[in-house]
């Protein structure tokens, strides 16, 4: 201990005194003088007569070609030709598709009283529904027109003694309404999975879109299906370069450097933040959360994280979040700091399923050591929809 | 050498000391943890009896609600609370919420409503909750209709609830038409029907005097377009959805026309056209009559499509020797094949959003409903049975309707939906036998 603080205090008075003292032999103040040539000039007769006795060179000897580079270069791979559609093959000449001219009538199905009343006749009373301003076109069975309101505040109050009262809306008179025929309006939507059929072989019937007679029977000339499309593996991928092996050996050695300056394992370092947008370096930062620390609290809130209502492209986002947590661990606040892969209307409904995830999971506890509080009283999640996404 | 030079070496050598030590601290930030791992079903959420603010409005409450929690429900998305698990109810509309008692029965979202009925007219407000977070989740809304339409109410209700947690577009607030069968199989009696999107509100617009197929709804759903055999041969015909009255849509001698399908503008209809055995496509220009050959192809093209920018044409044609989809601009001119699987593939439907293109698929004896991308890639098989066919898309693109005919001599249509990501395939009940849907677009 001694012997090492001896070394230390040697080694930073040789520096300091390197700094002081050094000057006096190395430092100098005068810029060092413009070194001057004698040149003399000469006639261009002259320069003509000086290069004339040089020796010719052959003209006739091959110029050196440009040599390509020792590395290997990616040869980019053909994108697949767009498919052109052969003309058509002739159509041999055959009967039009011929309809059932004479449906049966169906007994069970009397036609007289089945004369369709109005979709949705126009009712002669006034109707009071606020109408949406900038719509004229009439809906299909003149349904009428359901605009909505705002109800009041959406400051609903977390407390129960802030209670705003609703408003209501002043009736529109220019809505008609649309009486619904209840005989003819079963109020109960029953829904039932149902299995598929079995298919059989020799009962499976030929593709004929009723929306469409029949198309008759042709001569089937080969199938040319399209050029494959473009997909990531048939990208011209260049060959990884060489690896400069100066910048892998500093990254070794910072490696190597943070490893021994770590107070704790790896995991336990806090992460950088992944997309520039997050972290406080001027925070002050506690002892850093260890890997056992950082995977409970993923498993905290991890089985919170629902993905499974949110629309299509919300599916794609990622979201990055600050939250803020106080010290008995409850959440403070949660705000979005970044996102990726979708639209911002995509991301707020991404992050509302992610915050409904840190809330619920921190309802119980977030788990997290107390004696790390100025650790992980600011936290960055990221929320990564790639290995769940919905399809 | 100067004291000066000195001094700023000095200074610089404090400098480098001092960056060393605080290296460390600046580089650690806040703890940064990495979710990647989501679940995927569907939300618990609660939906009491709305509030009946007076005693007329007592039924419509419990009504309303009920039809909000079947739309819901409906999509597979959520999953909603039966109301015995309920500990605490909602007494008044303006009420606090008591987010604990939400909280213990896992509620992620809780739904709360009111309504007032005055003779026919019923007001109906409604608010949304994020349990979880303790917090309103946006704006309640408002919407005031006649007594006759709650139905509707409470799909604007549910569309609204849906729209504000999943981010997609309402479709609740829609209807489908369809071809109503009766009869046995070799002599099936069809006429067009329409409902709403769930199968309620049913009611028949033609007779069964003719058969009819296809129809499909104008843009804005003022006009159903719909083939008939009502002269012995199949052609195109034009209903005005306000008083149901009928029209020819195009008179061609010789020919037959079928397979219509209104471009986006709602002014011009692309159809088939049959003429001396070759069918081809056309677009008709409703005001001028205008009629304009797209394929002029020895092979049969149908179907045909519009993308919702009215700038591409989807159709099949079996051009290469069996039915495949293909992409080709709405003037026409060179078209390109996009299906490429093994089997044959029909009815292309482009979808609301301009995304994918839905179709029907037959390989070894099965139908399949399946999507596609325009440019041929990321091809999806939704649905597998005996026989599926004739896709149709929700107006917000994330449900597709179809219908699903069942094996054997007493085998009959019915209509199904499903999810885009190929979940929550369920019969959609219908009085008799249906076929062909077409859904509308979103009511006003």
């Amino acid at each position: 201990m001694n012997k090492g603080l001896l070394i230390s205090g040697l080694g930073h008075l040789g520096l300091v005194l390197w700094a002081l003292l050094g000057g006096w032999f190395t430092w100098t103040t005068e810029t060092p003088a413009v070194q001057v040539a004698q040149v003399s000039l000469i006639t261009t007769s002259e320069f003509d007569a000086m290069t004339s006795a040089a020796p010719k060179v052959d003209d006739t000897a091959p110029a050196p070609q440009l040599q390509p580079p020792a590395t290997k270069t990616p040869k980019p791979k053909p994108r697949p030709a767009p498919t052109t559609p052969k003309p058509a093959e002739p159509k041999p000449a055959e009967p039009a598709p011929t309809p059932d001219p004479t449906p049966t009538p169906d007994a069970a199905a009397p036609d007289a009283p089945e004369v369709p009343p109005p979709v949705a006749p126009p009712s002669d009373t006034p109707q009071p529904i606020p109408v949406q301003p900038s719509e004229k076109a009439p809906a299909p069975g003149a349904a009428e027109r359901i605009a909505s309101t705002p109800v009041d505040s959406t400051d609903q109050p977390k407390t129960a003694d802030t209670a705003t009262p609703a408003q209501t809306d002043t009736p529109s008179p220019d809505s008609q309404p649309v009486p619904e025929d209840p005989a003819a309006a079963p109020e109960k939507t029953v829904t039932a999975v149902v299995p598929d059929a079995k298919p059989t072989e020799d009962n499976a019937p030929q593709l004929a879109p009723t929306s469409s007679p029949p198309p008759p029977a042709r001569p089937k000339p080969v199938d040319t299906p399209p050029e494959p499309t473009k997909t990531a593996d048939t990208e011209a991928t260049p060959d990884p370069a060489p690896a400069d092996t100066s910048a892998a050996d500093q990254a070794a050695i910072d490696a190597a450097l943070a490893d021994a300056t770590a107070p704790d394992t790896a995991a336990a370092t806090p992460e950088p933040s992944q997309t520039g947008s997050g972290g406080t370096g001027d925070q002050p930062i506690g002892a850093a959360l260890n890997s056992g620390e950082v995977d409970n609290l993923r498993h905290v809130i991890g089985p919170f994280w629902n993905i499974g209502s949110l629309s299509t492209e919300a599916t794609r986002v990622t979201v990055t979040m600050r939250v803020q947590v106080s010290q008995d661990q409850k959440i403070l606040s949660v705000e979005m700091v970044d996102f990726t892969g979708g639209t911002a209307e995509a991301a707020k409904q991404a992050f509302e399923a992610a915050k409904r995830a840190v809330y619920r999971g921190a309802s119980k506890g977030l788990g997290l050591p107390p004696d790390k509080y100025d650790t992980w009283k600011s936290m960055l999640f990221t929320f990564d929809t790639s290995q769940g996404r919905l399809r | 050498m100067t004291l000066s030079h000195s001094l700023t070496r000095l200074l610089a050598l404090g400098a480098l000391c001092l960056g060393l030590t605080a290296a460390p601290i600046a580089a650690q930030t806040e703890p940064h943890i990495t979710f990647s791992d989501p679940v995927i079903e569907p939300m618990p959420y609660a939906v009491p009896d709305f509030v009946a603010e007076n005693a007329e409005a007592a039924q419509a409450a419990h009504d309303l609600a009920r039809v909000v929690a079947d739309d819901l429900t409906g999509t597979g998305l959520f999953r909603e609370i039966p109301s015995a698990a309920y500990i605490s109810g909602i007494a008044s509309f303006d009420a606090p919420i008591a987010y604990a008692d939400w909280q213990a029965i896992n509620a992620q979202v809780l739904i709360t409503g009111a309504v007032q009925a005055s003779g026919g007219a019923l007001s109906v407000k409604f608010r949304l909750f994020d349990v979880a977070s303790g917090q309103p989740l946006g704006e309640g809304l408002q919407f005031n209709g006649s007594a006759s339409s709650w139905r509707r109410m409470a799909h604007k209700v549910a569309d609204a609830a849906y729209s504000r947690i999943t981010g997609e577009g309402p479709y609740f607030d829609s209807r489908v038409v369809f071809v109503s069968e009766s009869g046995p199989k070799d002599a099936r009696q069809k006429r067009l029907a329409v409902m709403d999107y769930d199968g309620a509100n049913v009611q028949y617009l033609t007779d069964s005097a003719s058969i009819v197929l296809a129809p499909r709804f104008s843009p804005n759903g003022d006009r159903i377009l719909f083939t008939s055999y009502a002269t012995g041969f199949p052609r195109i015909y034009v209903m005005n959805t306000a008083d149901l009255s009928t029209r020819v849509l195009d008179e061609q001698p010789g020919s037959m026309t079928f397979a219509p399908r209104f471009a986006p503008d709602g002014r011009t209809v692309v159809f088939s056209l049959e003429r001396d055995g070759n069918s081809d496509i056309y677009t008709l220009d409703i005001d001028s009559g205008a009629l304009n050959q797209l394929t002029n192809a020895p092979s049969i093209e149908t179907a045909p499509s519009f993308s919702p920018d009215g700038s591409q044409i989807v159709f099949e044609s079996d051009r290469s020797g069996a039915q495949q989809i293909y992409v080709m601009p709405a003037t026409g001119g060179e078209p390109t094949r996009i299906s490429s699987g093994k089997g044959k593939y029909g009815t292309p439907v482009w979808s609301p959003r301009g995304d994918l293109i839905a179709f029907t698929k037959i390989a070894d004896g099965r139908f399949y409903i399946g999507v596609i991308r325009s440019d041929s890639t990321e091809e999806r098989l939704l649905t597998a049975s005996f026989m599926d066919e004739g896709p149709t898309w929700a107006p917000n693109g994330r449900v597709i309707m179809f219908t699903r005919e069942s094996e054997g001599a007493t085998g009959s249509a019915t209509l199904y939906s499903v999810d885009v990501s190929g979940r929550n395939l369920h019969q959609v009940t219908t009085p008799g036998p249906a076929s062909d849907p077409a859904w509308s677009p979103l009511l006003p």
